[in-house]
């Protein structure tokens, strides 16, 4: 009996309450900005691109679904020739963004990823690669290694001095 | 042997080991920057810090490093004691206050002996906020990168490069924090050895140039055991490949061949695999013609595996098979081969080349030739005078003390060679002579000439602890055999013969006729058809020759994974996999029989030559160890290689196949994926007991012969050695890959003193004639490696050398272009007059296309 009281209190209730469905996809949902979403390639803050090919992710992906090829440009500046991600294989566990010494990999809140075909989830560097920073805006990792790239001599990065001149015999 | 207590437990240790190495001989764990196994101790970076203890009654102990700590009975040290810990971890700190935030983008990451050193000391952030010193790197030719800021001050890169490698265009300049490592102003490194920076800098200031077009970690590299295939030495490799494409190429510890190092040829000649043949496949063609043909020769090859040249064998008969030598080197290699077994003298490893105190180089150029040799000799000319130290108690490690205790004393090296070689600037002696004369000279050592610099030699050979006579192939069968005189006349004495090629040994053993025979079998009319095995014939005879034979042989079928002039004249080309998508077997200059086994997986199912060869014939070889047992039973001096390595039902401890990808290899489910989403399954290796995949052991195997890389937890470098090693620096748990094949039988050797000494046409006296000398260079001589794209840029020019007497006589001047008549060819290259080649010879290089048939030492008309 009570139970049966109960169990009317409880749908007579919902009667009055806001339903929590919505009604997708005509209406979005509101997705934190740190949920774990398509991935995508991040650029620095003078539009380079951010990956420097350092491998990090690939090697920390649990579903091995990253695969890359490094390569330079004429001033030295490592760059992804190639970038792969096959999302059929992706579990969105963001290690890859954690692994990133660069910021350049990021997850992002959108999940709508649907595909008929799966070979249309393999996302190519063109089809990650965004024109804005990101999540994390004003890192350039460049700016602060050692190696020089167009735009950044040697010594010209953060918390850098001017190279030593090797000739000098000063104490 | 001595005990040691370290952390309160007893350990025993070889005799004459410093504290570090006791150590890791007992596989426990000590970090260390500056200390090499190959270098000894310097005590520069003072990480490796330990408590030592006077006794067991010292409690109290003090800081000291241990590779600058003899290992005495009873030495007793703490690694694990708090304030050691601390220390070594500041010493880290200090060193990372400057080291730049490269990581990332550094190619020594992944492998990387900084970053495996600072994890291991537990400094693992940064709290130094003030400025960083920064450097500009210099230009240091085709193979090295230069990245100065990751420097820490190690030294090992100058030790390594001045005192073992003898280099001098290289040096550490400046004063206080702003030391600087490199050359006096930008330009090629001149040494031979310099690659191995990349692996003897524990950071990332020397990486491999050539690995940074298409860089990859070495976690993602595909990697095999391997043999180099550049010269005869047989150093030993790991070659890593990714997405079936070569990286690079780095040195595999063999404790009695090459040690920890490579030579640049050996190092960077990979790339040649780049530019492979392509061409349909013409099997059917092949049979077809194989069918029809009235006689079929084969001709061998001393770059392929011995698998394919006996398959070849056994394909067209050992009385229709030729080794695939030219005529010059097929009688040397004969020449050699009878001494060998002969037991005259004491055929010698080069890691036993090391231990030599008094050297007599005869005809050859090691450096060119077998490049690693010249390295050897000059550690036993360092090595020497180890007795002065050793007399004043410095232990052999102590690296410092014994170079001043040594001040520049070095062991005697005497040479007679054609040209000045690049050994002479460690000479005690040198002569420059023609090559007979070479051997002439070694005759008047060995019948104790009665003065002049013969009976001077004579006098220190006698008086060595450990003389050593070497000579190679290329100096011809007469040098050989005077050198084996030579060498057996003085009691103790080794020899040592360099093979101009990876095989040419083993298809010197394998018999046949030379070339030249081969060639004549056809154009008498016998043979109508030719298979050639990776060989381009046109670097083995003159033009002509070669051109009478394209045009007299009806079927020309070649097997070569490149095109050369011979694959452009076949009529049937049948493409095989490259060195590095195959396996077989080398037998090296001192007839150790190594296996080398695949990288990679056939390209495009382009097959070995082995199975090529299979198809064309009625075989049932399922692998190309049937093959080897085939041989083996058919030819017992073949049997130790079955011995080498491995066969493929061998199976780890853990019954399971080697790996030859890393346990952390990535992108499995993605680099395949824009082709096909169905994730392939990896090739399957039926061939060998190691896995093209990641599936199978990652530990170090119980057979050295099949260690794929180095790797230890927390030793991702190649420093990982240690762990791989009984003593370290020393042999390989399970032993040194590799089986010697040849043993000495105690018979004469088989001279025939008239043949021999017609083994060198005379020029006849005219004053138009003149010795024509092919000259091998270690970058261009070498038919693969030239191709590579990094050592083509440091191919010289073609030359011919000639001394100003030679020169004046013939009415040849610098500069203008000498026309050379020879063996119905003529060859014209621009001249250059030097003193360093002998009277009356002009050398060329050799196996260089404007060279092309000039394959031995041969008499050439100037015209
Ligand atoms: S989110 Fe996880 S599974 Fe997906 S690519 Fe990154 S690391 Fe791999
Ligand atoms: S971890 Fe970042 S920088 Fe490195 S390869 Fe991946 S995306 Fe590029
Ligand atoms: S360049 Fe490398 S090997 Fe040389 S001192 Fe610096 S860290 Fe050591
Ligand atoms: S010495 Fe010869 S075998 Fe050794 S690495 Fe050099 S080319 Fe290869
Ligand atoms: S390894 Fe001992 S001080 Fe450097």
């Amino acid at each position: 009996m009570v139970s049966i009281l109960r169990s009317m209190w409880l749908m007579l209730k919902h009667l009055v309450v806001r339903p929590v469905t919505v009604r997708y996809p005509e209406q979005k949902a509101y997705i934190p900005p740190r949920w774990r979403g398509r991935i995508i390639l991040s650029r620095d803050p003078d539009g380079c691109e951010r990956c420097v090919a350092c491998y990090l992710c690939s090697a920390a992906c649990p579903a091995d679904c990253i695969s890359l090829q490094a390569t330079e440009d004429e001033h030295g500046r490592r760059y992804a020739e190639w970038f792969r991600i096959n999302f059929s294989r992706c579990i969105f566990c963001g290690f890859c963004e954690e692994a990133c010494p660069t910021y350049a990999i990021q997850l992002t809140p959108d999940f709508e990823m649907g595909e008929y075909d799966r070979s249309k989830l393999v996302y190519e560097k063109e089809d990650l690669l965004i024109s804005g920073q990101g999540k994390y805006p004003g890192y350039n990792f460049y700016h602060h290694s050692g190696v020089s790239v167009k735009g950044k001599p040697r010594g010209g990065a953060v918390d850098e001095t001017h190279p030593v001149d090797i000739r000098s015999l000063l104490p | 042997m001595p005990t040691v207590i370290i952390d309160g437990i007893e350990y025993e240790v070889e005799q004459g080991r410093n504290m570090l190495e006791a150590v890791l001989d007992n596989g426990l764990d000590l970090p260390y920057f500056c200390w090499h196994p190959a270098m000894g101790s310097v005590g520069a970076c003072r990480l490796c810090a330990v408590r030592l203890y006077r006794d067991e009654s010292d409690t109290q102990g003090k800081i000291a490093m241990a590779c600058m700590t003899p290992a005495n009975d009873g030495t007793r040290i703490s690694i694990q004691d708090p304030e050691a810990t601390e220390f070594r971890r500041c010493v880290v700190e200090w060193l990372m206050t400057n080291h730049p935030h490269d990581c990332p983008v550094c190619d020594e990451g992944g492998h990387c002996h900084l970053q495996d050193m600072t994890t291991m000391c537990g400094q693992t952030y940064r709290r130094f906020r003030f400025k960083k010193r920064t450097y500009t790197n210099q230009y240091l030719g085709p193979f090295l990168t230069h990245e100065m800021n990751r420097c820490i001050q190690c030294y090992r890169c100058v030790r390594f490069y001045r005192d073992l490698a003898g280099g001098r265009d290289f040096n550490v300049f400046g004063s206080r924090n702003r030391i600087y490592f490199g050359r006096q102003r930008d330009g090629v490194l001149e040494s031979e050895f310099s690659g191995n920076l990349a692996e003897v800098c524990p950071t990332g200031v020397f990486t491999d140039k050539t690995s940074a077009r298409h860089y990859t970690r070495k976690w993602d590299l595909r990697t095999a055991p391997s043999v180099c295939i550049h010269c005869g030495l047989g150093c030993n490799t790991i070659p890593g490949s990714r997405y079936n494409k070569m990286r690079r190429i780095e040195g595999r510890f063999n404790g009695d061949v090459n040690g920890y190092f490579l030579c640049d040829r050996g190092r960077y000649g990979y790339e040649f695999s780049y530019d492979t043949i392509r061409s349909e496949n013409a099997i059917d063609d092949a049979q077809n013609a194989l069918k029809e043909a009235k006689g079929v020769v084969g001709i061998g090859s001393p770059r392929a595996s011995l698998e394919s040249n006996y398959a070849l064998q056994k394909l067209v008969g050992v009385e229709h098979f030729s080794a695939g030598l030219s005529e010059f080197e097929q009688e040397a290699a004969e020449q050699y081969l009878s001494v060998f077994k002969s037991g005259t003298a004491q055929m010698l490893s080069l890691a036993e080349v090391e231990l030599a105190d008094v050297v007599v180089v005869l005809g050859i150029d090691p450096t060119g030739e077998a490049p690693m040799l010249d390295f050897a000799i000059r550690q036993a000319m360092r090595k020497a005078p180890m007795e002065v130290a050793r007399k004043l108690n410095i232990p052999d490690w102590d690296a410092n003390a014994v170079i001043n205790a040594l001040n520049g004393a070095k062991g005697k090296l005497y040479i007679a060679a054609p040209w000045s070689i690049k050994l002479q600037e460690i000479a005690t002696e040198a002569i420059n002579v023609t090559p007979a004369n070479v051997a002439v000279f070694a005759r008047d050592i060995s019948r104790g000439a009665v003065d002049g610099l013969a009976s001077g030699i004579s006098t220190e050979l006698a008086k060595a602890k450990k003389p050593l006579v070497v000579t190679g192939i290329s100096a011809g069968a007469d040098t050989i055999l005077a050198a084996s005189e030579l060498a057996g006349s003085i009691p103790g004495c080794g020899l040592f013969v360099t093979a101009p090629e990876a095989n040419t040994l083993g298809v010197a053993m394998l018999g046949g006729q030379s070339i030249r025979q081969a060639v004549d079998t056809i154009e008498s009319g016998q043979a109508d058809t030719l298979i050639v095995l990776e060989n381009d014939l046109a670097r083995r005879m003159s033009s002509p020759a070669f051109a009478s034979l394209v045009e007299n042989v009806k079927n020309m079928i070649v097997l070569d994974c490149i095109e050369t002039q011979t694959t452009r004249a076949a009529t049937t080309i049948l493409p095989v996999a490259t060195f590095f998508n195959s396996d077989g077997a080398f037998v090296n200059n001192e007839s150790r029989a190594q296996r080398y086994y695949a990288v990679d997986p056939p390209v495009e199912d382009i097959p070995a030559a082995w199975s090529r060869i299979r198809d064309l014939g009625d075989f049932t070889w399922a692998g190309y160890e049937d093959i080897l047992r085939e041989l083996a039973a058919d030819r017992p001096e073949f049997a130790g290689t079955l011995e080498a390595a491995p066969f493929a039902d061998w199976r780890s401890t853990a019954n399971r196949k080697i790996a030859r990808e890393t346990h952390r290899s990535s992108g499995r489910t993605s680099k395949d994926a824009n082709r096909t989403m169905r994730e392939p399954q990896p090739p399957d290796d039926a061939q060998t007991p190691l896995a093209f995949s990641m599936e199978g052991d990652q530990n170090p195997p119980a057979s050295s012969a099949v260690i794929p890389r180095f790797w230890w937890p927390g030793w991702n470098s190649n420093a990982a050695s240690n762990k791989y090693q009984k003593e370290v620096g020393a042999e390989l748990h399970g032993g040194n890959p590799g089986v010697r094949l040849l043993t000495a039988s105690g018979s004469e050797p088989e001279a025939d003193r008239d043949k021999a000494s017609v083994s060198y046409p005379q020029p006849a006296g005219e004053s138009k004639e003149i010795w024509l000398i092919p000259r091998p260079y270690i970058f261009g001589s070498e038919e693969l490696s030239r191709r590579g794209i990094a050592i083509g840029e440091l191919i010289p020019p073609p030359e011919a050398a000639i001394h100003p007497q030679s020169a004046q006589k013939l009415g040849l001047t610098d500069g203008g272009t000498a026309e050379l008549d020879f063996d119905g060819q003529t060859i014209s290259l621009p001249i250059r007059v030097e003193e360093s080649v002998a009277v009356g010879v002009i050398v060329v290089p050799m196996g260089f296309p404007e060279t092309y048939g000039v394959t031995s030492p041969t008499v050439a008309r100037v015209k």
